[in-house]
């Protein structure tokens, strides 16, 4: 069971939308039962750093949550806020992130583009692995964000969009996978994406969609 | 950059319509249904605005729920807003963006709220611009009075309410609506230079090679229409259409 995490503040419905569409069960909870049985959980963003952190610091299944990901690696995707929030920190406000990795949550300048980044985007891969799409240059996905993130480690560095302002698009590190853009809104490219990274994870099988 | 083309679906008792000049709604036909279509061509976004006459403080979530379920593209809605939980329970239903108009005028404190609790890239302005005597004026809907106006400057007015930190501003140029009269380049290119934030406009546009002479002379974000997308052509026959990736790409110069 696939588990989006509920704290109240994101769109939730987006990404339960698209991963049924492929037939994948998933379950809208922020409950300890539902994290104890994940078995990958997404982390959804809408909203501002501090209220995101206090919301996820605030659930009673957040040290359950903490030990899924941090012991029991159980896959994580957070999503544009939901990356954020995985970093140690971000310039939007004062609470401590996650600090699942080793990473910080900068502001865009706005001297380099239009802010927020806002519009359909290109990737380029770091990883030759089974999330990358093996259409390089020819899968785009939907971007909206006034913060993106930097890694301490480039080796954590997924995949980078490239433009007026050049982003970290997504970052994995062991069992953590944090994605800027917006898959569960990017059509048939978001749903090629979860499909990957499921199937990395080894949670999708084709003939899990009928 | 190429600039997101965005079909705009009106509202009215839960049916899809269009109106001329904000005016006269004619029924086109299933709001669900126009959203499968436009969900299965790849839309780059869409907006949904609820025109309905009622006593604010109602949504249509019902109709809204079964949209979102159909749309893998980003959702904006806007229409009736005038509280937090009812935005938690749009974004709840996979609303992407929110886009608040006459709240700007009637509680700053709520666009205050909305955008610190859900970032402003979440919340969209919307403003309504209307052409009279040869002046740009902001307009602005009531149940009472028919026509009000806002403000006599637009520039004045768009800067004002881009301070409040809205993520995107949305205008819709009135006089334009349903007219396939051709976007207001001229205007749309003063917007543009005038705001930092990102600005998609709607009204007027007759064909997609409105669309293609829009992106390629201004540097717009967004690039919203009704008509167009909805119809076969001037004489309104009804016909769901979007134009195709390799369209776009070959139409607008990066």
């Amino acid at each position: 069971m696939i588990v989006i995490l509920d704290v109240g503040l994101a769109n939730v419905g987006s990404v339960e939308n698209m991963l049924k569409r492929i037939g994948v069960q998933v379950m809208v909870s922020s409950s300890t039962e539902s994290i104890l049985s994940a078995t990958g959980i997404i982390i959804p963003g809408v909203g501002s750093f501090d209220a995101g952190m206090l919301a996820i610091k605030d659930l009673d299944s957040f040290s359950v949550l903490e030990k899924a990901v941090l012991n029991r690696k159980v896959p994580v995707l957070g999503i544009c806020l939901g990356m954020q929030l995985m970093t140690t920190s971000s310039d939007e406000g004062v609470e401590a992130g996650l600090g699942w990795v080793d990473a910080k949550t900068v502001r865009l300048h706005p001297e380099r583009g239009v802010v927020p980044n806002m519009g359909w985007r290109y990737l380029s891969y770091m990883h030759n692995d089974i999330v990358s799409s093996e259409i390089e240059g020819k899968d785009k996905f939907y971007f909206v964000h006034s913060f993106s993130v930097l890694c301490e480690n480039h080796k954590n560095v997924h995949a980078l969009s490239e433009g007026n302002h050049n982003v970290v698009a997504s970052y994995r590190y062991d069992n953590i996978m944090g994605v800027q853009f917006h898959p569960e809104k990017s059509h048939m490219y978001g749903f090629a994406f979860f499909r990957r990274w499921l199937a990395y994870y080894g949670l999708y099988t084709d003939s899990a969609a009928n | 950059m190429i600039p997101r083309i965005i079909p705009v679906l009106l509202l009215k008792d839960s049916k899809l319509v269009k109106t001329k000049k904000f005016r006269d709604p004619t029924y086109i036909g299933d709001p669900l249904n126009a959203m499968k279509v436009f969900s299965d061509k790849f839309v780059d976004e869409i907006i949904v605005v609820d025109i309905t006459k009622r006593k604010s403080g109602k949504i249509d979530y019902s109709i809204l729920q079964a949209m979102a379920a159909e749309c893998f593209s980003p959702l904006t809605y806007g229409g009736g807003i005038n509280s937090i939980d009812q935005a938690t329970k749009l974004f709840r239903l996979g609303v992407e963006k929110i886009s608040v108009n006459s709240a700007i005028r009637k509680s700053p404190d709520l666009v205050k709220a909305l955008i610190s609790r859900f970032g402003s890239q979440s919340i969209v302005g919307s403003v309504d611009i209307i052409k009279v005597f040869g002046r740009y004026r902001v307009y602005f809907h009531d149940r009472i009075l028919k026509y009000n106006f806002l403000a006599n400057n637009v520039i004045d007015y768009m800067r004002l309410i881009e301070s409040q930190g809205f993520g995107e501003l949305f205008v819709n140029f009135v006089d334009r609506d349903g007219m396939f009269t051709g976007y207001d380049t001229q205007m749309i290119k003063t917007l543009t230079e005038s705001v930092r934030c990102p600005i998609t406009v709607c009204g007027g546009c007759s064909a997609y090679s409105d669309i293609w002479n829009l992106a390629n002379d201004c540097n717009i974000s967004g690039i919203a229409a009704g008509s167009v997308f909805v119809f076969r052509n001037k004489r309104r026959g009804v016909l769901i259409n979007y134009p195709l990736v390799d369209q776009i790409e070959k139409n607008i110069g990066l």
